[in-house]
């Protein structure tokens, strides 16, 4: 049968589409993903790494065998994982082991975490997330206390920051420890109250130092310009009472807190609710009273970060909570609308009836794990001894925060690190070097680094943050499965309950003081202080509480 | 006699119009605000002051979106995984579809069973990710193209339309000496060419579409397609807030609101400039597999 020419073409022409796609979907699918081989060499191959080293260098501290380890940790959107970075090719360089990373996008981590745990082929170093602590209560996760004899450096960087208990707190009910945390060594100021400088320089007013004070200067403000909300915030309540509370001296309550509703007194020793204190009654009067002279914002509840950016550089509010570094971004926008914007932090005003806030000192502010899995791994002696040095030892720190010296840093006389001559900001050095990736290479967060890139107005800020008393965290009451399901029970009710109440406790609809009995009977109802119950007996288990 | 011209009947149309022109702004308004943000500068868009229209007009956030790391990459992983996933969704599901559509075909009740009883009941995401990584597919292309290749749904709707193909011009090829496969590529084939083009159409832009699979499947972000980057980039910075909380680090990384237009805006493009040519085909296609007159 003879083919007519017409059909001839169309199936030359589809044969050639077809071997197109074949060939573009081939070369896709043979993506360029090592296979996740434990010790990849053979001797002919270790020789070769150990002779192409130069003669000069002493021996590698890890592993004499190229060897290759896979991790997974949160993607950073503005500096994504890039296997090229200065950083991971001095690793190899040192330590002879390549880091074969997974980055997760941040926002579906916890998904992603749960799916690898429970379907196996879990990557040899993890940054856990979510309620990871239900699969190392079931043996899934190395128990790290079972082989602190292998991890000198991480005990000497406990030792020195003094954070030993805090690291213990972090046991879980077996009595043993997961993880390996990632240290900060001291608290650099980082967030606070922000002020328009040069709107309080007009007004003739001065940084408040107390909450009446902060009070007479959004009063005064309102009067400067009765359209405006002097104060405003974004992300809800949850962070206003982050930073309330630390200078009504609670801990954080609501949705910033581990604990949810229930904080721990350090006086008395034990978790008393949080809700139904007369400290977050105050609190609630505060706002109360800020809401009704239409100082505070109402649309703070619901908000997002770029609502309020817009809020801040157009001059609708003057005052809020924040960190520091969207400081410059927003001044610069700010200049459009007025050539003499200043947005500034300042020190915390101090809480009613105390004489100093209270601020909490977190060493452990991060960690990894690992899995159960990996001690079977031939090289795991290795794994070990890698994660020690590069998140513990000096060299392994100073690498990933400040890099390689005579590329990213110098040494000045004194022998204190200084960034390298073409440093222009911390963001593109993570973004090109890779170095200061405190979510994934980092196992202590220096304070010569932190110190290094703060900026200049912030440096007096700092040395009163330096001078400051600092408090231990709360201690974590570690739960049996029964209790943890108790609490979940109990919590779920009683957050909505709070936030119900708070709103209408802040906009007026119930008064703070005249409904609060009737409120706290209700936090009662629902359950508020069994819940305690079920803390403070957990904490007495551990013959820590009264 | 009917008046079409009657004045409620000019009412009607009136209110119909206005109507339409409202949810026609409704559904462009945020577009175009999205579109103006990502031409104005910067300062502008943090400020507020852009509404309808670009302030302060740049290119910057487009050119710097371009040199955005794993940009490009994405944008072209995204086309080889819905090129490539659309061919072979075609590709399975004529060939499964074609048997099934003749009656005569031994086991038939059978097959169609289990096509329908799997619509309903699936295995879940994790023995479905057990079953995928143990082939060996995982942050392999292969993964997100070949688990959902064939869609019941669509391989209904192929067979309904196949079996509406007159049994008489397969009869006539049969005469002619053309077996089962020949017949299928040369009379079958060429006459589904409207079913193929809307299902295909319905299979590419869900594979444009998807993120979900990607994020369980891809391990290298040199591999994520566009739909993941742009999740990364709107949501991931926001999510590390309460770690940060505590810590000493200030990387918070809030991605500002140009990159965030910008990106969306990027990621749209491709759909909105081919939408126009291939409405119709969605338009006839959903309904091409029931019964005609």
């Amino acid at each position: 049968m003879v083919m007519k020419k017409a059909r001839r073409k169309t199936t030359a022409i589809l044969v050639l589409v077809l071997a197109a796609m074949f060939i573009a979907a081939a070369m896709a699918g043979c993506g360029s993903s090592p296979a996740p081989a434990s010790v990849a060499s053979t001797g002919a191959a270790a020789e070769q790494a150990a002779s192409a080293a130069p003669a000069t260098t002493q021996p590698p501290i890890v592993s004499d065998k190229p060897i290759e380890i896979t991790m997974m940790i949160n993607d950073n959107p503005t500096y994504p994982w890039n296997p090229d970075w200065l950083i991971l090719n001095e690793i190899k360089k040192r330590t002879n082991v390549t880091i074969n990373a997974t980055a997760v996008p941040a926002m579906n981590y916890t998904d992603k975490f749960n799916l690898i745990m429970n379907t196996g082929n879990i990557p040899d170093l993890l940054v856990p997330s979510g309620d990871w602590y239900v699969y190392a209560l079931n043996g899934k996760v190395l128990p790290v206390s079972d082989y602190m004899s292998q991890l000198p450096n991480m005990t000497a960087e406990m030792n020195k920051l003094n954070c030993a208990q805090e690291y213990q707190n972090t046991q879980l009910i077996d009595n043993k420890n997961y993880t390996l945390p990632v240290f900060t060594e001291s608290q650099i100021y980082t967030c606070g109250l922000v002020v328009r400088k040069d709107i309080m320089t007009k007004l003739n007013l001065q940084d408040p130092k107390n909450f009446d004070d902060l009070y007479n200067v959004l009063v005064k403000m309102k009067e400067y310009d009765p359209k405006s909300y002097p104060m405003t915030g974004f992300y809800g309540c949850d962070m206003l009472f982050w930073f309330l509370g630390r200078s009504f001296n609670s801990f954080s309550i609501g949705g910033w807190s581990s604990l949810g509703e229930v904080t721990y007194d350090l006086t008395q020793e034990k978790y008393v609710s949080a809700m139904t204190s007369p400290t977050f009654q105050t609190i609630l009067i505060y706002l109360n009273k800020l809401y009704k002279d239409g100082l505070l914002d109402p649309e703070l509840f619901t908000q997002d970060v770029d609502q309020w950016t817009q809020k801040i550089t157009t001059g609708k509010s003057f005052v809020a909570y924040d960190w520091t570094d969207q400081n410059s971004d927003i001044n610069t926008a700010g200049k459009n609308t007025d050539p003499a914007f200043d947005f500034e932090n300042v020190m915390d005003p101090i809480g009613p009836g105390v004489e100093n806030n209270m601020y909490v000192n977190t060493n452990i502010t991060s960690r990894f794990i690992m899995p159960s899995s990996v001690a079977e791994k031939p090289y795991f002696n290795e794994l070990l001894k890698f994660a020690d040095w590069l998140f513990y030892s000096d060299e392994g720190t100073t690498l990933s925060n400040w890099g390689v010296e005579g590329t990213t840093f110098q040494k000045d006389s004194n022998g204190k690190l200084a960034w390298a001559p073409n440093y222009t900001s911390s963001k593109e050095y993570q973004q090109k070097y890779g170095i200061g990736y405190h979510e994934s290479l980092t196992g202590v967060i220096r304070t010569d680094y932190l110190k290094a890139i703060l900026p200049a107005q912030l440096q007096p800020l700092q040395q009163q943050w330096d001078k400051l008393n600092w408090v231990p965290t709360m201690p974590t009451p570690k739960l049996t499965s029964d209790e943890t399901d108790q609490v979940k029970l109990y919590q779920a009710p009683l957050q909505d309950y709070f936030n119900k109440a708070v709103m209408s406790f802040i906009m007026g609809k119930t008064d703070p003081t005249a409904d609060w009995d009737s409120y706290v009977k209700g936090a009662q109802d629902k359950g508020i202080d069994k819940l305690v119950d079920i803390y403070n007996a957990a904490l007495a288990r551990q013959g820590k509480g009264k | 006699m009917l008046n079409y011209k009657s004045k409620g009947y000019g009412i009607f149309q009136a209110l119909n119009v206005v109507f339409m022109y409202g949810v026609m702004i409704a559904c462009l308004g945020p577009f175009i605000y999205i579109l103006a943000i990502s031409f104005s500068s910067p300062e502008a868009a943090m400020a507020g002051k852009v509404f309808m229209l670009p302030v302060g007009f740049t290119l910057d956030a487009y050119i710097a979106m371009m040199n955005y790391p794993l940009f490009i990459r994405s944008f072209l992983n995204s086309v080889i995984y819905t090129s490539a996933g659309t061919f072979i969704s075609l590709f399975m599901t004529v060939i499964c579809a074609y048997p099934l559509s003749k009656k005569s075909l031994f086991g038939r009740k059978y097959l169609m069973n289990m096509v329908i009883f799997s619509m309903f009941f699936a295995g879940g995401l994790i023995p479905n990710y057990i079953v995928v990584s143990s082939l060996g597919f995982t942050n392999t292309l292969w993964a997100i193209v070949i688990p959902g290749a064939i869609n019941q749904f669509y391989l209904i709707i192929v067979i309904s339309f196949m079996q509406g193909i007159p049994k008489d011009i397969e009869d006539a090829a049969a005469i002619d000496g053309m077996n089962p496969i020949q017949t299928m590529l040369r009379i079958v084939l060429p006459l589904s060419k409207p079913v193929l083009a809307a299902i295909g159409l319905f299979v590419a832009v869900g594979l444009w579409n998807d993120w979900f699979y990607s994020l369980i499947y891809l391990n290298s972000n040199t591999k994520f397609p566009m739909m993941l980057f742009l999740m990364n980039i709107i949501q991931g910075a926001n999510a590390n807030i309460t770690k940060t909380v505590s810590s000493g680090s200030q990387h918070i990384g809030i991605v500002g609101i140009s990159a965030k237009t910008t990106t969306i805006i990027l990621v749209s493009l491709p759909i909105i400039l081919v939408y126009p040519f291939l409405q119709k085909y969605f338009v006839k296609g959903i309904m091409i597999g029931s019964i005609k007159g």
